[in-house]
């Protein structure tokens, strides 16, 4: 019955429209789907440049931290400094404390205030623990706030009711030296599911020019737990909570006041800290949800940098009503308070050395349907902080529907990145100067000061996307951009002047923070997903970036994706990812090397994994492939640069 | 997503060829899915096509329907996410009643309906959605994961790439609706 009724579709060749309504009902159980895992996407109608990265795309690009995902999504620089440091960016401006980049776990915010950056090495989480990442690219600043400027990445975790039962995971490798997983999930009663979580990672270092091991190996641990909670149809709750201690090692060329004056030192780093989180979601009506979040976090690091505690306590509220038959408004409000303690370090001193900041905002968005195929968002938030005030980010989007599988959109959006501790209280020292007659024949110190008059930079970002998607096994997604930022950080030279402490007495050349460099850069990202063959999909992501010459020009022009993963046999999978990342002609540095020229470079990862059983996943990856060794980015101050080996690993995966 | 758009992957014989050839240069490897390949289809166009079905092996109570051949509602909810699919459901009749269909964004008139299908869009709101329809003769139907378990009636799931349906029982029969057994046989029956 079933071949009768298909031999017909099949004659038609494959596509044309058959009527499915003529089958029966046991019948069309067996009727097989295009594409298996492949979900109706909601953000298709999102007038944003939106990727998502989802749970089996980590799994099929090899990495084992959430940082190497990153790089499949288009519009996005991912560079690794060193073994534990990595900058990463969007849309330019990258830096290991690169601050145009605003990066959420589960909607807790892990941009640190004091530097304006994130510590990407202390958010190396369990990959297997993660649903999503979201990476959307362009001003978050109306839904996300201030400090989301050229994008926002939204990392989900899975919700404990898809990690239930046990999980222990071994990876050993030449550079992943360990890293050691174990889950258990289950479930409290009929309404809630629970998952503990432990993990231990430790890698090997990189390699100092000469050949010689850089020093820089490093070890993470982290713990924690998640619980979703259905106390009634309407309500759900989810409690989280994380706990990290890590030690890591991490290679500097420092000033010191006699010769050699500036001298390299293998920092060793702590930092450790943790965070509890809760959410309540209520469906108040059939046109309302509202959510209410609280979250603490509680950090401390020692580095050469600083010696610094901070605790952030965060409480947010979000409505979403549907008004109407074409209206979706949502709004919210959010109180966010920083309490800082900076103690004494090597090159960074922080005035007043404690601190409580306090962040109030309140944002509104509206969705309205104008017509059926146009869309029109029109959103702000205004926020006020510590140091700048008020400041209102608004943003207006336009959403087309040309045709059943395409969407045209626009935008226009104004984003701010608020001061950093440093920028306005801080006092960074960055390299010896030798001694001079100017000065008295005595060393100096070229330091960053900050003198409490460093204002937000200030973002207008012009975006036009278009999306389409032919079947269910070709997707593309284009985004161009214009930037035009305004109030960027500048340094001006000040009068150097003498101090006695620390000895010997030397002299200081300050440079203070300024708003003064205005720049505008412009770009393109392209997006395709194609799947040619039923168990072939690629996954291409290009990027284009032109960032003024005469300006800073630390960003490649191009940079391609490319990941291949082939089903060989249902229990056997290859992939194969190939990413390019162009020149970057000239990295600015505020250390002795100047400015720093760092080669176009190609990488190849491949991935055999392998399911013997149901509960048992083997799989064996190469990275860096092509190259034994290769110099990949280096920090903007204290330079020292040191390039990333090849690293070969094997992962062993049990589930109980 | 619309069935009967010129699908973007190679046509039959080429897909065969092209999958010998990458099997060789990795040392032949056992095929076996070339012949498999006989159709596949639009995951929306399937449940569209039971949208239909159920209609087909549904009863509603008496006085549902003003004259005989009063219409039959099948309403979406949220976002619609059949495309061209439902198409096909536009010209049908069931027993005598022809099917018309409806997109409400909104969720707003429901009553009328007499299936709804509430798209993914909607699982925020659905919860509260379904407490509005309880007791009313419609039958829900939905793709959100977890439907019936929440209380709606029919819960389309895919398992291993095939359309699937699981019925919560009591739920129907709060509506007063009588479920075929013809249709009961074949699902899962969740409570």
């Amino acid at each position: 019955m079933l071949t009768a009724s298909f031999s017909a579709a099949t004659a038609a060749g494959p596509g044309a429209a058959v009527d499915l309504t003529q089958l029966s009902i046991e019948d069309l159980m067996q009727v097989q789907i295009t594409s298996a895992t492949k979900q109706a996407q909601p953000w298709a109608n999102t007038a944003a440049a939106v990727f998502v990265i989802t749970a089996d795309d980590i799994r099929r690009s090899g990495v084992t931290h959430v940082m190497g995902a990153l790089r499949l999504a288009p519009g996005v620089e991912v560079a690794r400094i060193d073994s534990s440091r990595w900058a990463i960016t969007i849309r330019g401006f990258n830096g290991r404390f690169a601050n145009k980049l605003l990066v959420m776990i589960d909607g807790r915010s892990v941009y640190t205030p004091s530097f304006s950056g994130v510590y990407w090495e202390i958010q190396d989480m369990s990959l297997d623990n993660i649903e999503r990442i979201e990476v959307i690219r362009g001003p978050g600043g109306s839904l996300w706030g201030a400090n989301a400027v050229n994008g926002v990445i939204n990392i989900m975790t899975k919700p404990a009711s898809e990690t239930q039962g046990g999980m222990v995971s071994v990876t050993a490798g030449n550079e992943e030296r360990a890293i050691v997983e174990a889950r258990y999930g289950g479930k409290l009663g009929d309404t809630a599911h629970y998952r503990l979580y432990g993990r231990y990672a430790e890698r090997d270092g990189s390699v100092a020019p000469g050949g010689q091991d850089a020093g820089d190996d490093w070890n993470l641990q982290r713990g924690g737990f998640r619980l979703d909670w259905q106390p009634t149809a309407r309500d759900s709750v989810t409690v989280l909570g994380d706990v990290y201690d890590g030690d890591l090692r991490q290679n500097m060329v420092i000033p010191t006041l006699t010769p050699p004056d500036n001298q390299r030192q293998l920092d060793q780093a702590k930092a450790n800290g943790s965070s509890v989180q809760a959410r309540w979601e209520h469906q108040n009506s059939s046109t309302g949800q509202l959510a209410l979040q609280l979250y603490y976090q509680q950090e401390e690091r020692s580095d050469l940098m600083q010696s610094s505690e901070l605790e952030t306590l965060d409480l947010d509220f979000q409505h979403n009503l549907k008004l109407g038959e074409r209206q979706e408004i949502v709004w919210g409000l959010n109180y966010r308070r920083y309490q800082d303690q900076f103690g004494p370090a090597t090159l960074v001193s922080i005035m007043p050395e404690a601190r409580t900041t306090e962040l109030f905002s309140l944002f509104a968005q509206d969705q309205v349907a104008l017509t059926e195929r146009l869309r029109l968002t029109l959103g702000a938030k205004i926020e006020h902080n510590d140091y700048t005030g008020w400041e209102w980010q608004p943003n207006l989007r336009l959403l087309w529907q040309p045709s059943d599988t395409q969407r045209v959109w626009g935008a226009v959006s104004r984003a701010v990145r608020t001061p950093s501790r440093a920028e306005e209280e801080g006092r960074t020292n960055l390299t010896t100067i030798p001694p001079l007659p100017e000065m008295g024949w005595m060393p100096s110190v070229l330091a960053l000061i900050g003198n409490g008059t460093f204002d937000a930079e200030k973002l207008t970002a012009y975006e036009i996307g278009y999306r389409t998607w032919l079947g269910q096994d070709f997707s593309l997604d284009f985004t161009t951009f214009y930037n035009d930022y305004k109030n960027l950080q500048s340094v001006e030279p000040g009068t150097p002047f003498l101090e006695s402490t620390p000895l010997p007495p030397h002299g200081v050349f300050p440079l203070y923070f300024h708003n003064a460099f205005t720049d505008d850069n412009y770009g393109a990202e392209l997006a395709v997903d194609w799947r040619p063959l039923e168990k072939w999909r690629v996954q291409f992501a290009y990027s284009y970036l032109w960032s003024r010459p005469e300006q800073k020009n630390w960003s490649p022009l191009n940079q391609v994706s490319l990941l291949s993963s082939w089903e060989i046999r249902d229990d056997l999978e290859f992939d194969a990812w190939i990413y390019y990342v162009g020149k970057i002609g000239s990295l600015p540095t505020l250390s002795p090397l100047g400015t720093v020229t760092i080669d176009p470079r190609l990488n190849l990862t491949l991935r055999l994994g392998w399911r013997p059983r149901r509960d048992l996943e083997l799989s064996l990856v190469g990275a860096n492939l092509l190259d034994d060794r290769q110099l990949e980015y280096v920090q903007e101050a204290y330079t020292f640069p040191v390039e990333i080996e090849r690293s070969i690993y094997g992962q062993f995966k049990w589930s109980f | 997503m619309t069935s009967g758009q010129a699908s973007w992957r190679l046509a039959a014989p080429w897909r065969c060829w092209l999958m010998i050839a990458a099997h060789l240069l990795l040392g032949g490897l056992v095929l076996g899915q070339c012949g498999a390949w006989a159709g596949e289809f639009d995951e929306y166009a399937v449940k569209a096509a039971y949208l239909y079905n159920f209609a087909k092996f549904v009863e509603w109570p008496p006085g549902t329907f003003a004259t005989t051949d009063a219409p039959l509602l099948i309403c979406i909810a949220g976002d619609n996410p059949f495309g061209a699919a439902l198409a096909t459901l536009s010209d049908k009749t069931v027993e005598n009643h022809p099917v018309r269909l409806r997109h409400m964004p909104t969720a707003g008139s429901l009553a009328q309906c007499h299936i709804v299908f509430i798209s993914r869009t909607e699982q925020g709101r659905f919860r509260a959605m379904l407490e509005k329809l309880d007791d009313l003769p419609i039958l829900s139907v939905s793709d959100i994961a977890d439907f019936t378990r929440a209380g709606g009636m029919i819960d389309l799931v895919e398992v291993e790439q095939r359309i699937r349906f699981n019925i919560n029982l009591s739920a129907a029969r709060r509506a007063r609706l009588r479920l075929s057994s013809q249709l009961l046989k074949l699902a899962t029956i969740v409570e």
